[in-house]
């Protein structure tokens, strides 16, 4: 279906512009890879590279590392392979590292993970999968190439190591007209990456729901200080609520914080407690 | 009676119904529907267009060929008017336009260019320029059909203007949650100072008239994944 879809899309720009040729990039079909393996052993497995085009490509693999880049929002940053700290990129091996891939064809990629028997926590990685569309041609001048590259990202846990925690801090509420602006600092404490989708409500001591609303997306390895950030429009009277964070990580655990607020005169807003 | 007659008559539909309902059961079969929807990367497809009229209109689509490389050729010094610019540039610009289709996943895309080369000189790093740009108008086609793609998403992020040879430099970050496939340009130029003086862009390096002359070449490389 997905085949078809983007088959109707490319007519259609053939349609659109009918001189122009959209060239198909090569697609994988494991763009996240997420193992577990007990520290000093290894796993393998496969990921397929397709030819959506008609033409036959030529196609380089290899590693490099990568991190989340500040404000933590799945922005990364690639650098070479075994350069930055959480790297697992000398724990994986593959074959083939290039191949050409006929029309509409597929090839499977092998990897090993091995991981040694000190490994603690969550280590990185990308498989790069690169195809050049042309070598710059020119005689005099500048000529530049186009290469496109699809990235696999490696999330490599040593299976019984995991600590999955974050701290919120320096949380603050502030009032601005009618609009209720939270920030907190979430603080990956633990030793692997979280990602977190986040939401809040505030309630009074019935129970009854004064505001509520959705953080942005965090994307953190270990050591990583991200900015919880969310809006929310409400009319806070004279009082004590609770204000209760719900974090959810990728793993689907669940983070439940619970705060004492008081809203006092000149909408003045204290935390007053933990629970 | 009457109601007697009534207990009678819903009786007998209800035997009707039973009876019908174990002959459909009888007759019946189940039949088991699955259908699986892959995990796969964002498919994306490019096309380069070169356009040499300096792209007055801003618009990759009009006066321009398609190319599989980026070849600026021969730089020049003076502009069309016989006025000298000072510096090299190249009258040709390129736009890699970029068809993503994330399936759902928040992507980004980025752009990295280590440098450009000829044997031990290189060209200056602001020098060579990326201009991220996104239009409402560039069109989805299909046979009967077409739709413009709209406005950005909310929360989608273009790349500022900026030097191209540059390590993981953003072109574009698709929306939170569920990301929607977008049309992208990146402009490519080696160009020269505006016309009232200011630089094209921030960190512009200009190629300087005694450069070593040579063949300068390098690569382009698009990145796409999924946050």
């Amino acid at each position: 279906m997905r085949r078809i879809g983007l088959s109707l899309l490319l007519i259609g720009i053939f349609l659109l512009n009918p001189s122009v040729f959209a060239v198909e990039i090569l697609s994988i079909d494991s763009p996240k890879i997420r193992i577990s393996i007990p520290p000093g052993e290894e796993k393998t497995g496969l990921i397929k590279v397709t030819n959506p085009s008609s033409q036959p490509k030529q196609v380089r693999v290899y590693l490099e590392d990568w991190r989340y880049l500040p404000p933590f929002d799945g922005s990364k940053e690639f650098k070479p392979a075994g350069s930055l700290p959480f790297s697992a990129s000398s724990w994986i091996s593959f074959l083939p590292k290039e191949f050409k891939i006929p029309p509409y064809g597929t090839q499977l990629v092998t990897y090993r993970v091995k991981i040694p028997k000190y490994a603690k926590g969550g280590h990185f990685s990308v498989l790069f999968f690169e195809e050049l569309l042309e070598k710059p041609k020119v005689e005099k001048g500048v000529g530049i190439g186009v290469a496109v590259r699809i990235a696999s990202l490696f999330y490599i846990e040593s299976e019984g190591t995991i600590i999955r925690k974050a701290k919120i801090e320096n949380l603050s509420l502030k009032k601005e007209g009618g609009q209720l602006k939270i920030k907190a600092d979430f603080n990956n404490i633990g030793n692997t990456d979280i990602t977190c989708k986040g939401t809040f409500h505030i309630i009074d001591k019935k129970g009854m729901v004064y505001a509520r609303g959705k953080f942005n997306d965090i994307y953190t390895f270990p050591g990583d200080v991200a900015k919880l950030k969310a809006d929310a429009s409400c009319r806070l009277e004279l009082g004590f609520y609770d204000l209760v964070f719900t974090l959810q990580y990728q793993d689907g655990s669940v983070n439940v914080i619970e705060k004492t607020i008081k809203v006092s005169e000149w909408g003045k807003i204290e935390i007053i407690s933990s629970k | 009676m009457k109601r007697l007659g009534s207990f009678f008559t819903i009786l007998a539909a209800g035997l009707l119904l039973v009876g019908m309902s174990s002959l459909w059961a009888a007759s019946s079969v189940n039949i088991g529907v699955s259908a699986e929807v892959p995990d796969g990367s964002p498919e994306i497809s490019v096309t380069i267009l070169k356009f040499t009229d300096g792209d007055p209109d801003n618009n990759p689509w009009t006066n321009s060929t398609e190319e599989t490389s980026m070849n600026f050729g021969t730089l020049k010094h003076t502009f069309d008017d016989g006025s000298e610019a000072g510096l090299w540039f190249s009258k040709a610009g390129f736009c890699v336009v970029i068809y993503a289709q994330p399936y759902g996943q928040p992507y980004e895309i980025k752009s990295t260019c280590t440098g450009l080369v000829s044997g031990s000189s290189t060209l200056p790093v602001g020098s060579f320029g990326l201009t991220p740009a996104y239009s409402e108008d560039d069109e989805w086609q299909w046979p009967g059909g077409s739709e413009k793609q709209g406005q950005m998403p909310n929360g989608a992020q273009l790349g500022t203007p900026g030097p191209a040879i540059a390590t993981d430099k953003l072109i574009y970050s698709s929306e939170s949650g569920t990301a929607t496939a977008r049309i992208i340009r990146a402009y490519y130029s080696i160009p020269p100072k505006k016309k009232d003086g200011s630089d094209p862009y921030s960190d512009f390096e200009p190629i300087p008239l005694d450069q070593p002359p040579g063949t300068y070449t390098g690569i382009v490389t698009i990145t796409i994944s999924t946050r």
